[in-house]
Formats: structure tokens, sequence, C-alpha cells
């Protein structure tokens, strides 16, 4: 597998195209079958309703859906085979449905090794409707060149 | 009606329609805070047969839009794998698929879990076809500004036995049962 960017094309600060995502119930449902997670949090909104886990009556998307959307910034942007061979992730705040949320990526550190495993870290960033920022996270790529 | 009841139109894999769903039912058997033995390894009681459906359904979920991502015939033709690619976050899958409803590390699917943080290292995409099993070691419990935290260690391995994968997989948690029920019976 070959990523489509190089090592040597690579310059900190570089930014990497971003997107939003609506984050609708019929999205955290879809999301809640492709990755089992089927907690009621997320998929029951009379449950969420009465709970208020989050401190308000609405079900909120999964952090791990936040965590790959902030990884498909880098698959998008350099291609689905682009290596990635570690992800920190943090949560700040929960994402409440009806949200758009917005990502942005840019490298922060290259790490010059030997050929075959220099690599990257992006830095990446989730906001929400109100510009909150929502999740943030590192991600290593190992970039050929 | 109940949430798993209002999208079970949507169920379309094997494994989805096979699966433990209904998280509210089984919630007093689930491992709390307060009951994890820490530094014990388990082997999860499921494998994980990964099956070109999977990946589709999830990285359509998504949003993808890549024909390597979520077209099969166009993957076979183009893809370096054959078949469509593993997201990089798919493993959640694969987890909540060998932990099953009951036994340990069930806490996982606690209602009211909170997710604060995670790390995942990857070692070796996943392919349709091989088998994944899971072994987890709860590596750390504590408690911060009064929240109650846990992290397990899942190891990821190939059909080979190879490690694919490590992910320190944390959770904020209601420490007690008692706690976890005041909010299933919301």
């Amino acid at each position: 597998m070959k990523p489509s960017v190089r090592f040597c094309d690579v310059t900190a600060g570089m930014q990497l195209d971003g997107f939003k995502q609506d984050v609708s119930q019929e999205y955290i449902d879809r999301y809640a079958l492709g990755s089992l997670d089927l907690n009621p949090i997320h998929i029951d909104p009379e449950w969420s309703s009465r709970a208020q886990t989050f401190g308000r009556p609405k079900t909120v998307l999964h952090g791990m859906a936040t965590m790959s959307l902030m990884a498909s910034v880098v698959t998008r942007a350099w291609g689905p085979t682009t290596q990635i061979t570690r992800m920190k992730s943090k949560f700040t705040k929960p994402v409440w449905v009806e949200q758009t949320l917005s990502f942005k990526g840019v490298v922060k550190e290259l790490h010059y090794l030997n050929p075959g495993h220099n690599f990257v870290v992006i830095n990446v960033q989730a906001t929400d409707s109100e510009n909150d920022l929502v999740g943030l996270c590192d991600i290593d790529v190992r970039l050929p060149g | 009606m109940k949430g798993i009841e209002r999208i079970s139109h949507l169920f379309e894999t094997q494994k989805q329609l096979a699966f433990d769903r209904d998280f509210l039912s089984d919630w007093e058997l689930y491992e709390t805070w307060d009951e994890v033995e820490m530094g014990r390894a388990y082997n999860a009681p499921n494998d994980y047969v990964v099956r070109e459906e999977d990946l589709v359904y999830y990285n359509r979920a998504l949003g993808e839009t890549d024909p390597l991502l979520i077209d099969p015939q166009y993957a076979a033709q183009y893809s370096p794998t054959g078949h469509v690619i593993a997201h990089p976050c798919f493993l959640v899958a694969v987890v909540f698929h060998c932990l099953g409803p009951k036994g340990h590390g069930t806490w996982l699917r606690t209602p009211a879990a909170r997710n604060p943080f995670q790390e995942i290292e990857l070692h070796e995409p996943i392919f349709v076809g091989e088998r994944i099993t899971l072994t987890f070691t709860p590596v750390d419990r504590f408690i911060r500004r009064g929240k109650h935290y846990i992290t397990n260690l899942n190891e990821f391995r190939g059909s080979a036995n190879t490690l694919k994968a490590r992910w320190w997989a944390t959770l904020i948690l209601p420490p007690t049962r008692e706690e976890i029920s005041r909010y299933v019976n919301a």
C-alpha cells in the first residue's frame, strides 16, 4: 500500500483540507450499527431525554465517531491507504445531535528516522456548531521518501 | 419506541443481525468500575472474522465516498488488497463484537459511560477474510476530579498471531451498580 504523499513533500505547518459533517440522528444511528456501539445515549432519544447523561435531553455522537472522522481528515487528504501508525485523541465536549462538526488538520512535526520509517505528526481538531472544540487528535503517519 | 427498535430497519450485516443489541436489558451483568480486577489479561469470548460488508458498512456510516472504501467491485480491481480498505478506527467494531454482553470487559457497554480520551497504535492493516482475536487487560483505574476512569489495553492479533494493533481504551463510568441503575431506570 503506497500513500499518495511522500515525506519530502511535507512541511511543518502544512494544512490538510478539512471538511464538515452534519450530525443527524440517522448519522448517529448508522455509526452505532457500524461500530456495534448501541449504547442508549446514542440511539435512544427518549431515554436520553430522561437520563440527561451529558446535561442535556439529547442523544450524543459516539466519541469514536469523532475520532474516526479526525482520522478521516488524513485519509481523505492523502488517500485511504495512507499508513497511520498511531492516534492519540482527547474529547473536550459532548457532540449532541443536530450539531455540525468542522474538521481541520495541520502537520505539527516531522520525524527524520530513515527511509521507510520517517513519519509526520498531524494535529486534527474538531469544532461544533458553536465553534467550541469537541475533540483533538495527534495522528502519526509513516511516509515513504 | 425504544432506540433499538427504532433502528431495527438499519441492521444489514450478518454480525449486526446476530449481535446482542439491547445494552439496557442485561446491564446488571456488566462489570462495574469497582469490580474490575486490574492487571489480569483476558481472552475475549468471540473472534472477529472480517467480512467485506463489515468494512463497507463502517465506512459508509462515517460518510466516506472513496470507492476504495465503499465499493467492493471497484476495490476488487484497484485496491492493493483486492478488497475495500479498513478504516483506521474500525477496531471499535471488533471490540464490541468480541466482548459480547456478559463477563469481563462488559463495562464498555455501560449506559451513561463517557469517552474522555483514547490511544491506538496500528501495526498492520486489517484485511477481509482475517480472523481477529482480542486480548484485553485492565491496566489503570483512577479518580480524577471526582470522575471514575478505567483503561483497558486491547491487543488485536491476526490469523498468524501477528500483532495488528494495541488500543488503550479509556472510559469514565458511573462508579457503582446503584449509580448505573439511576441512569438505566431514568
